[in-house]
């Protein structure tokens, strides 16, 4: 009997479009949370004209449901074992020569069988057979990029810019109060240029470069900043390190071959692919770190999914929506659990 | 579906309207819950640049080099200053426009940003269902708090700095513009 309901009420929730989020949150109190996803994927079927395959979730939904729960402690408690199948390719990300096969692997499709390599709890995929999302990602999410950019610190020298000029980084001496306060009168600080990832500490302005001094007083650190040292037609300065971004972005921004592009401190850069020149700012990044089975960042009160895609992921009494450089998220509100990332360009 | 021709035209009036009669906060179609404009047919870039409040906000993105980022796929939501609050600034206002400053203004730009489309509809219905607070982390790394002060959204940064929203929001097919009434220039660090 609860098959039939849980079947017909997925035909209803495919049927009743606007009408969906009522009774998605009907069905799903009646078959124990087991169908949370239904409003989501039952538009997204309707939207995608998979008629038949949506009605297959619907029962199969209904099916599962009660048991979804168990199944996901199953798969929790059954990682450190999957992950001994893992692809090498993702410990190698520093080989340019593995992004297209690699790519493959960050799509859920690809996922189930070779999400091995993270051992950790991001892997909580509850197994849909088949009959699942393409679009939900539930587990395998590459998030050295973001590790990565967050550990830089300031680099060590003198900057390219200034080190070309005379007395560039000497002792800045009488003028260097002009370096030490922004035009609001306020001491020049990381967070002023959306940097997020450097210590407190005494910076100073200098030629599109945020500077510090060290005891001698010439610059003894730097920071290249956006519209500044990293503005466009500037040469990527050599020494402030970029990191390569999971395939999914490179797809995602339309940033072409690796070599066409910079990441730094959550701003992804268009270079020329023959002498590194910037040439256009092609996405600012949260950096805000979304994983699976882990409680979602903090600042994400407010429903805030694409334009295109709100009719197919609407918040629910069962799950709410976030975007985040990407992704769309599919968050529990109550626990504030990340249950899935949505991938957008299927 | 209104054809791409005439909407600047009932945007500006629109705009033009609810500058003339900001008196009527207390009416239930006050002017910060007019309904967002539906501009879904062209990119973040080009509504901004339809919209004839925010000249001086489109000249500092650009300075600011970041108008490519709103013709590209993802989402953002900017809350743009409009030409007056850019006046408000006086000769701070004209020095973050010079090409010494343009690390500083794309600083400040950041800050006005939010990840994915956010309409002030979603903003109030939050605000009310979540205790009269909301906070979004905007692409400067800085929180912003949402609040009410009447039917107005009001939007508070981490330094304590206020602005609010003012006018009609635009939703493009790649994020949200909507116009707020003072730059949220960058406090002293609490």
């Amino acid at each position: 009997m609860r098959v039939v309901m849980a079947g017909a009420a997925a035909i209803a929730l495919a049927a009743s479009g606007a009408h969906a989020q009522g009774n998605g949150q009907g069905n799903g109190k009646g078959n124990g949370g087991g169908d949370k996803p239904a409003a989501a994927q039952g538009q997204q079927g309707n939207d995608n004209g998979n008629g038949n395959s949506r009605g297959d979730r619907g029962n199969d939904r209904g099916d599962r449901g009660p048991s979804r729960e168990v199944e996901r402690r199953v798969e929790r408690s059954d990682r450190g074992n999957r992950g001994q199948g893992g692809r090498v390719d993702r410990d190698d990300r520093g080989d340019r020569d593995d992004r297209g096969e690699d790519r493959g692997d960050i799509r859920p499709a690809n996922t189930r069988e070779s999400r091995g390599d993270y051992g950790d709890r991001r892997d909580v995929e509850i197994r849909y057979g088949d009959r699942d999302d393409r679009r939900i990602v539930r587990g395998d999410q590459d998030f050295r990029w973001l590790v990565e950019d967050r550990s830089r610190g300031v680099i060590d020298g003198c900057p390219p810019g200034l080190a070309k000029k005379r007395n560039g980084c000497n002792p800045p001496g009488q003028v260097k109060n002009r370096f030490e306060r922004n035009l609001f009168g306020y001491n020049y600080r990381p967070n002023l240029f959306g940097l997020t990832n450097y210590g407190r500490g005494d910076y100073y302005y200098n030629d599109g470069y945020l500077v510090r001094y060290g005891d001698g007083g010439a610059v003894s650190g730097w920071i290249p900043l956006l519209g500044g040292a990293l503005g466009i037609g500037n040469v990527w300065p050599t020494g402030y390190r970029s990191y390569d971004v999971p395939d999914y972005y490179v797809d995602y921004y339309n940033l072409g071959g690796r070599d066409r592009y910079r990441y730094a401190d959550n701003v992804i850069y268009r270079v020329d692919p023959e002498d590194a020149a910037i040439t256009s700012i092609a996405a600012l990044i949260t950096g805000d770190q979304f994983t699976i089975g882990l409680p979602a960042p903090r600042g994400y009160d407010v429903y805030n999914v694409p334009y295109a895609y709100r009719d197919r992921y609407y918040d629910t009494p069962q799950y709410i929506y976030r975007y985040s450089d990407g992704y769309v998220y599919q968050i529990d509100p109550e626990t504030r659990l990340v249950a899935a990332a949505i991938d957008l360009l299927i | 579906m209104e054809t791409n021709f005439t909407k600047p035209f009932v945007l500006a009036g629109a705009i033009a309207g609810l500058a003339l009669l900001p008196a009527c906060n207390g009416s239930e179609t006050a002017e910060p819950t007019a309904e967002t404009q539906d501009n879904t047919t062209r990119t973040l870039a080009a509504a901004m640049g339809e919209l004839p409040e925010l000249a001086s906000f489109n000249g500092a993105v650009s300075s600011a080099q970041l108008n490519s980022i709103f013709d590209g796929p993802a989402s953002y939501t900017v809350l743009a200053p409009v030409d007056a609050a850019f006046s408000a600034l006086g000769e701070q206002g004209q020095a973050l426009m010079t090409e010494e400053q343009r690390p500083v203004l794309a600083g400040v730009i950041r800050e006005h940003i939010l990840p994915g489309h956010l309409t002030p509809e979603d903003l109030a219905s939050a605000i009310e269902s979540q205790g009269g607070k909301v906070t979004m982390t905007s692409f400067g790394g800085g929180d912003l708090t949402f609040s009410m002060d009447g039917d107005t959204i009001v939007a508070t940064s981490s330094t304590g700095e206020v602005t609010r929203f003012s006018g009609t929001a635009t939703a493009a097919t790649n994020g949200v513009i909507i116009p707020v009434d003072t730059v949220l220039v960058p406090g002293e660090e609490g």
